[in-house]
């Protein structure tokens, strides 16, 4: 941002509006000058605070955060914690490489932090000062300190009441010194005053603490309700979910794709995107990309109208809600099986092929088909005729296909009319994602008579174990050898009579709606 | 007259009590750009002090909006007609200074001068003559005795 | 106007700390030799400037709040109706006003002579005043009818002659909703006069519409109104029928929906919406004659059973049939005993309109698109000389959701459907409540005005929307509002009654909560079932105790 960025910031504009004398004849403007400067920059922050306002007007243009040119931190003494280590602090069994400390039973380690409650809702400043204009002491977040806006606290790695930088004031309750305050100035401060959930997501009833991404998913929700149900909205806020953008702008030409540092990176001819670093591009430089589009594998909407098994899904699961009077339902997997033919049930050939599911479920599966089909004067087996339908006689093995593929026969026959394939990758959200904690909104943001199968994947947390060999003190193995350890004597305790024995049993029902 | 080169190092504060000499009694002007002859002068040492005790003793407690710890209760008591004797106004001077005390000290830093620091502030004589009284009120530094009157200056800030 | 400029007497005092402290600090760093004690300087250039720019700040944070439907509502200095009037503007939504119910009132006469009631001549019932919106003549016979406002005294068979009158509430608001066969009693003498009655509920009466029900119809305001997405619909829905309580729209992959699987796999496919929709607080009890037909006699009674068809456009998508009475009757209560209700349905095509998937009875239960046949056993009538085959007429009362047909036809023409938008409009599948509680307290407490209450524990149930769920508690919230010092509530009992759309009743009792249960296979669940409560099926009794 230019600098003086209004004139607020301008001390020369503002001396101007006083008039000569004070700008070139008084002797003593030096005081003048700062007094109009230093009241400038209280304006100034007012100034931040209406063009929020005006922002907020527009669910586009809203500011995340407050934010604060100058926030003043006081510092209590008798508030000061001493954070406990707590694991990856960097602390060894033993004596500490860096302290020599030895711990003993029953002490303490030296807190490695020091934190202090916060009553302004901070939640981000990247330097914290003693004084404005000319400091002798900055603090760098995540260097220095840390903000914790969960807990709404600053965590310093030094206690500042140690820093001579720092000149405590006394607090005194007569003529008795009671506590000690430190004042520090954080700079650009952002603060949280919820602008996105109270100016936008009460409106249309969604919830979420501010980010970035929750006024991307808002957005993409309201644009779900502003133009209708669009498969640009319904990415949008599959992107929000995962923290990531989708392209900004109608046409967009990929420039470079790098990966090499914390993020992979996408850069086009307008504009720059981050995703998790594990991630993996579906585009390729010099690829044309289009306004709403995701860019990585990490969230993939996959449309089933050709009829065709979409990349990576291997399996769908058709539940109950979807098939009245079944337990879990059935699944069909994307593999070849055989079909298996019966003759004459119920005067008419009847076809199965291998489905997973509870048995029960299977099976009553494949006797509603056949009924079904009797009833309505089609079997599968007559459908499945190689000879085409109606078959001049009754199907047999013979004029039935010998393999299937259950995931490709139910997308090509069922699922290619009204159903869609949405894949997230929960692995690949990055800080600060909304999450699928309210998935429900797709449910709001598509049309009813379509369904979404979601298929969500995570990172799979692998703790292998190698049975070739035994195992030792850290690793399990095919064989373990068994130490005996003597425990105390158990205290004994006879309960006699059946009265004072009672079996309690509470069922508990946990289920819930989106609507 | 005072010499300017006293003030390097310290703090100015505007003069509130525009008076012809520091030392002996006179009666003050009350008024920012004084009498023509000592305008817009500038304070500090002792003086500063004398100025910060007397705004806190006339200010009445609770009446500056968003600072209404500042003052003291001496005036209402006056102003209330609570002050009928000298003891009266040594019990309610006594009780303002608590508050005063405390006020002043709260603001000031270590690393201030001790001579302007508060220390302590006794009345030291008191006179009653038809329609007002007068109150003689000395207030100590954490100085002491030991302090170099700084007289104001004719000057700009 | 809600927005003022800030008093600099009521301003934050943090703000004020924050102000001065920042000013203080850069004057100091800035300008080292001030002193920014206690003084001329602190107390004229420091405070002022931070009161003033502190006061600036609350403007503008004022303002900020104005523009926040959260900050509006919740804000005391804020939540003026005209400042919320105006932010929900840009949501296209208008606050509805409240209107007076109205309905028409049956005059009974026991002479056949011209009765004239003049506009404005005034009827009470239940503490409320309704005036006739227009001049009626009563005549004796269709030959004397000399205007369109003439109504023709038609004799009830026992002596007595009726004709209606349309009344106007006086006074804005739901009190004014009475229910069918209340009585009226006129203001003024009514020639050879015996009674007035309701002919059917009142419709129309509410309040003003308040901040909170303004706001929870900000979505729908926002919304395309399109057959698109649920929001899109909702806002669809609430914009063409702005009557309606509550929906719930069920579609793909809900267990509810059987219309998309109609095929030989036992799976949905897909393509079909029901829209279960609630369009009144309570249903209507709507009066009509029926003729029906009898069907066979009891030889041993004299008894006969009668049966009367309802097609789809008679009270479309109603609930039941809650009472059967001889047209002339002069009974208000009581009912001829139904011995069979066969529900059927009806999809005749019409012109412009998509018919909807429906298979089955159950598909069409509460749609526009049911038909009923109902049998019931008539003992008063003797049937000795009659034969099977002859015919008599019934004074039937329905109880239905109004609009039913109306929004399906709206939602399956050609200007709002999409191609093959296959939506069935149906009733919300009702759960009809009661409720029984003791207020407890010491002798000579002041108890609770009755009618009011029971409104107030009505109101909260019937605007419950798709809850699933009702508890006490939500109801023991709404009765502490009514109940003065040394008064409790006791012995809160609940019970309730699910009409399946396949006929059959589920019936549930708690004294905690009452849960729709989850049947998707009856398309009973909770996103299909709304609670119904009429005040009058609230009991509450006293009982005089020491309350500690």
């Amino acid at each position: 941002m230019e600098y003086p960025a209004n004139d607020f910031q301008n001390k020369e504009k503002l001396l101007n509006v006083l008039g000569t004398h004070w700008t070139n004849t008084y002797g003593g403007k030096d005081f003048v000058e700062e007094f109009v400067r230093s009241r400038g920059e209280l304006e100034d922050q007012n100034h931040i605070n209406l063009t929020e306002a005006c922002d907020l007007l527009s669910r586009l243009d809203a500011p995340v955060y407050h934010k604060e040119k100058w926030l003043r931190v006081v510092l209590k003494e008798s508030e000061r914690k001493k954070r406990p280590i707590k694991y990856g602090d960097g602390t060894v069994y033993g004596e500490q490489p860096i302290t020599g400390q030895m711990p003993l039973y029953g002490g303490s380690l030296t807190a490695v932090e020091y934190v202090f409650p916060l009553t302004q809702p901070l939640v981000f400043s990247q330097l914290a000062q003693n004084k404005i204009s000319e400091p002798s002491l900055s603090w760098l977040h995540g260097i220095d300190f840390t903000l914790n806006s969960d807990s709404s606290a600053v965590i310093f790695k030094t206690d500042p009441f140690a820093d001579s930088n720092l000149v405590p004031v006394e607090i005194f309750d007569g003529d008795v010194v009671i506590d000690r305050e430190i004042t520090l100035w954080f700079k650009n401060a952002d603060l949280d005053k919820n602008y996105l959930y109270t100016h936008i997501g009460y409106a249309v009833n969604i919830y979420g603490k501010s980010s970035e991404s929750y006024k991307n998913l808002l957005n993409a929700y309201i644009d779900s309700l502003v133009i209708g149900a669009t498969k640009e909205s319904l990415e949008k806020a599959l992107a929000a979910m995962l923290g990531v953008r989708v392209v900004q702008n109608d046409e967009e030409i990929v420039e470079l794709i790098d990966s090499s540092g914390d993020n992979l990176v996408i850069v086009t001819d307008k504009e720059a995107y981050l995703f998790n670093v594990n991630d993996t591009a579906t585009v390729s430089v010099g690829d044309t990309v289009y306004k709403g589009q995701l860019l990585t594998t990490a969230a993939s909407v996959h449309e089933l109208n050709s009829g065709a098994v979409p990349p990576g899904v291997v399996a769908l699961n058709i539940g109950p809600d979807m098939m009245a009077g079944y337990i879990d339902g059935v699944m069909f997997c994307d593999t070849t099986v055989s079909t298996v033919v019966e003759e004459n049930v119920d005067g008419k050939t009847k076809v199965s092929f291998d489905l997973v599911g509870h048995p029960s479920d299977v099976e009553k599966f494949w006797d509603d088909v056949h009924a079904e089909g009797i009833r309505r004067g089609a079997t599968l087996a007559e459908l499945l005729d190689t000879r085409g339908y109606p078959p001049p006689y009754e199907p047999t093995a013979a004029t039935l296909p010998t393999t299937i593929n259950p995931l490709a026969f139910l997308i090509k026959n069922i699922l290619r009319f009204n159903a869609f394939v949405v894949k997230i990758d929960l692995s690949m959200k990055l800080s600060g994602a909304f999450g699928i904690n309210q998935v429900d909104l797709i449910r709001r943001m598509t049309p009813p008579w379509t369904a979404l199968f979601l298929i969500t994947t995570g990172t799979q947390i692998e703790s292998p174990v190698n049975l070739t060999q035994p195992g030792d003190e850290t690793e399990a193995g095919g064989s373990e050898s068994l130490s005996t350890f003597i425990g105390a004597e158990p205290v004994e305790e006879s309960v006699t009579g059946s009265d004072h024995v009672s079996e309690r049993v509470r069922l508990a029902v946990v289920e819930g709606f989106c609507r | 007259m005072s010499d300017a080169r006293l003030y390097v190092g310290r703090t100015v504060d505007l003069l509130a009590y525009q008076a012809e000499n520091v030392a002996g009694e006179q009666l003050t002007v009350q008024s920012l750009h004084g009498d023509g002859v000592h305008s817009g002068r500038i304070t500090t040492g002792i003086q500063k002090l004398a100025q910060r005790f007397t705004l806190e003793l006339l200010t009445e407690s609770g009446s500056i909006r968003y600072n209404p710890t500042r003052g003291c209760d001496f005036i209402t008591t006056l102003r209330s007609g609570g002050i009928q004797s000298q003891i009266d106004l040594f019990v309610a001077f006594s009780s303002a200074l608590v508050d005063i005390k405390r006020n002043l000290q709260a603001e000031e830093l270590e690393t201030d001068p001790d001579d302007e620091k508060y220390d302590s502030a006794e009345i030291i004589n008191v006179t009653f003559s038809p329609g007002q009284a007068a109150v003689y009120v000395k207030i100590n530094s954490v100085a002491g005795d030991s302090r170099t009157v700084i007289a104001p200056i004719n000057t700009v800030i | 106007m809600a927005i003022e400029v800030s008093d600099l007497n009521t301003l934050s005092q943090t703000s004020v700390d924050d102000r001065r402290e920042l000013l203080a600090q850069l004057l100091q760093e800035y300008e080292s030799r001030v002193d920014l004690k206690r003084g001329v300087i602190h107390d004229l250039l420091l405070e002022l400037s931070a009161v003033i720019s502190a006061a600036h700040e609350e403007n503008i944070e004022r303002l900020r709040l104005s523009n926040s439907l959260q900050g509006i509502i919740e804000s005391p200095e804020l939540s003026d109706p005209t400042l919320v009037d105006k932010v929900l503007s840009n949501y296209r939504l208008t606050r509805k006003s409240g209107s007076a119910a109205s309905g028409q009132i049956t005059i009974v006469v026991n002479r056949l002579a011209p009765v004239t009631i003049e506009t404005g001549a005034e009827f009470e019932a239940n503490a409320q005043t309704f005036s006739v919106s227009s001049a009626v003549i009563a005549r004796t016979s269709t030959a004397s009818v000399q205007s369109d406002s003439d109504k023709v005294l038609t004799p009830l068979g026992d002596g007595n002659y009726a004709f209606t009158v349309s009344v106007v509430a006086d006074q804005i608001g739901l009190a004014g909703r009475v229910k069918k066969d209340t009585l009226f009693v006129p203001s003024v003498a009514i020639t050879n006069f015996v009674k007035a009655y309701a002919s059917a509920d009142f419709v129309g009466g509410a309040e003003d519409e308040t901040n909170e029900e303004l706001t929870s119809r900000l979505e729908a305001g926002l919304a395309c109104k399109a057959l698109s997405n649920r929001s899109s619909m909702t806002a669809l829905l609430m914009d063409r029928f702005p009557y309606v309580v509550a929906s719930s729209i069920i579609g793909y992959g809900d267990g509810e929906m059987l219309r998309d699987r109609h095929s030989i796999f036992p799976f949905s496919f897909g393509g079909r919406t029901d829209w279960y929709v609630r369009t009144s607080e309570l249903p209507i009890n709507l009066g009509i004659s029926v003729t029906a037909t009898l069907m066979s006699k009891d030889t041993t009674d004299g008894s006969g059973i009668w049966q009367f068809s309802l097609p789809r456009d008679v009270a479309p998508g109603f609930y039941d049939v809650k009472n059967i009475r001889l047209s002339a009757s002069a009974e208000t209560a009581g009912t001829f005993a139904i011995t069979s209700q066969i529900r059927g349905f009806d999809v005749t095509p019409e012109t412009s309109i998509l018919r909807p998937d429906i298979e089955t009875s159950d598909e069409a239960a509460f749609s526009r698109y049911q038909t009923s046949v109902v049998r019931f056993r008539d003992p008063l009538t003797i049937t000795d000389a009659l034969s099977v085959g002859a015919t008599k007429d019934y004074a039937v009362t329905l109880r239905y959701m109004p609009g039913i047909k109306d929004i399906q036809l709206a939602m399956a023409s050609r200007d709002t459907r999409y191609n093959a938008g296959d939506v069935l409009v149906k009733a919300a599948v009702p759960c009809f409540m009661s409720v029984s509680f003791t207020i407890e307290g010491k002798s000579g407490l002041v108890l609770p005005d009755a009618t009011t209450l029971k409104s107030a524990i009505a109101s909260l149930v019937n605007n419950s929307g798709f809850c699933g769920k009702i508890y006490a508690s939500q109801i023991l919230d709404v009765i502490h509002g009514y109940l003065g010092k040394g008064l409790a509530v006791a012995n809160l009992d609940m019970f309730a009654q699910i009409l399946k759309p396949n006929g059959s009743v589920t019936s549930l009792r708690s004294q905690t909560a009452i849960s729709v249960p989850n049947t998707p296979a009856d398309m009973v669940t909770p996103r299909t079932v709304c609670f119904v409560l009429d005040p009058e099926d609230i009991a509450i009794s006293a009982r005089t105790i020491n309350v500690p």
